[in-house]
């Protein structure tokens, strides 16, 4: 085999390497001079963002929730106040009432001796000793409903917008309907709406606004 | 086309791979909640009374109790112009204040005692209710005297005056509260009337027109209402 034909089948390790060197020290020099020249930059001041919060507090307005209806006989009515707050930041939407009985009875059926519910709001403020509301005016935000409708599905209050750190000032009435029973030597007849008793959670909710698209 | 080939392909098409629908549904749900999230996800925020609200029915009920003998005690032998005054007291033992009284009489037996239809005059049991604000102080010596305030809450008129379907009422209004007690005397007279049995014949419980020899069932039944409905605010 003849020198030639060796340096054909085996190449010196050392060519590439001197290759890449001459190369990389040609790339170098021609390099800085094509890329050597004005550069420019904008740059804002930080932008800033922030996330809005959604929140709504339940506040007693007199006694409110915290004072027990006792007794109650067909045809009364108990009034009792509430005040909602939208406190976070972001405007609400979709006011809902729902609820939960801590019993199954009578009362909070759906039938015709079924405690019902409804919700008035004042535009101003209630008198919560009178039940007026001073000043304003009222709206019916739910009908008289059993209970039984209202914790099988929550009752849709408020559809629309609620602004951020509104008030919602609201009238809780519960009235039991007319009805004829007869106790009979100390027994209530069967399926009797006396004697009963249950406690009741009343949870308000509502949702963001429509997410919006903006540009300014 | 090669035989072999020609049964791989028969093969491919009746054994088709059971992962790819699965794969899809698979591909398919993840897009769906990828998606899903973005178009529902909101914010929300919820407010409830802490103290659950406590919410009672109330309860109207009365009860019975005889004073002294009271119905328990036979009324027995009558005669013409004879009085006999049973006493009892009605108790509302519910939970509710109640109002108004009412007396319903319901009866079985004679009806000579009971209806006053004869053309002769007054002859059938009479009642008559009388109320007192306490207790009746004697009720074994006869009119059981009323220390005071004594009022007639039912003039005297036939048994089958009370007979009817609507009860007639005693007291309208009044509000009676909750334990409050009634403290009535029912008295229950035979007329003064005249009847002539000739030669000791006795009547029999089936001779019609007389007042003798006669008998009565009677249940007194006493209603009351439920006080006026409130409505109250606080």
């Amino acid at each position: 085999m003849t020198r030639g034909q060796h340096s054909t089948t085996r190449p010196s390790v050392w060519r590439p390497l001197g290759a890449a060197s001459i190369a990389g020290v040609a790339l170098t020099l021609t390099g800085s001079g094509l890329w050597a020249g004005l550069t420019a930059t904008a740059r804002s001041p930080a932008q800033q963002v922030s996330s809005g919060t959604l929140s709504i507090t339940l506040a007693d307005n007199g006694s409110g929730f915290t004072q027990p209806i006792t007794s109650i006989a067909p045809g009364d009515v108990v009034n009792r106040y509430v005040t909602l707050t939208s406190g976070g930041t972001l405007a609400a939407q979709r006011l809902t009432l729902g609820l939960t009985s801590s019993a199954t009875n009578t009362l909070i059926g759906s039938g015709a001796g079924a405690l019902r519910l409804t919700v008035t709001s004042c535009s101003t403020s209630w008198a919560t000793t009178t039940g007026v509301c001073t000043g304003g005016t009222t709206a019916t935000l739910l009908a008289a409903t059993p209970l039984g409708s209202v914790i099988a599905t929550p009752s849709v209050l408020v559809p629309g917008t609620i602004a951020a750190g509104a008030l919602t000032r609201l009238q809780i009435s519960l009235a039991l309907p007319d009805a004829d029973e007869t106790t009979t030597n100390g027994v209530a007849p069967a399926g009797s709406i006396q004697g009963l008793s249950t406690s009741l959670t009343y949870t308000f909710a509502q949702v963001q606004r429509t997410a919006t698209t903006t540009g300014s | 086309m090669t035989p072999a080939l020609n049964n791989a392909t028969t093969d491919d098409h009746r054994k088709r791979p059971v992962w790819k629908p699965l794969a899809a549904a698979g591909i398919g749900g993840a897009v769906l909640v990828a998606t899903g999230f973005g178009v529902f996800a909101s914010l929300s925020a919820t407010a409830n009374n802490t103290t659950a609200q406590q919410v009672d029915s109330g309860v109207l009920s009365l009860v019975l109790t005889n004073n002294g003998a009271g119905f328990a005690q036979i009324v027995d032998n009558l005669a013409p112009q004879d009085t006999v005054n049973r006493f009892v007291t009605l108790t509302n033992n519910g939970t509710l204040a109640s109002k108004d009284l009412g007396l319903r009489l319901t009866t079985t037996g004679s009806s000579s005692l009971i209806t006053d239809g004869n053309s002769t005059g007054t002859r059938a049991l009479t009642v008559t209710v009388d109320s007192c604000p306490s207790a009746w102080t004697a009720v074994t010596t006869g009119n059981g005297p009323c220390a005071s305030g004594l009022t007639t809450v039912l003039t005297t008129r036939p048994l089958s005056g009370l007979t009817g379907t609507t009860p007639t009422t005693l007291i309208t209004g009044d509000t009676l509260a909750v334990n409050g007690q009634r403290h009535l005397r029912i008295t229950l007279t035979l007329p003064n009337q005249d009847e002539n049995i000739a030669n000791g014949a006795t009547p029999s419980p089936d001779t019609t027109g007389t007042i003798q020899n006669q008998n009565a069932q009677l249940t007194w039944t006493f209603n009351q209402n439920q006080r006026t409905a409130t409505t109250t605010t606080s």
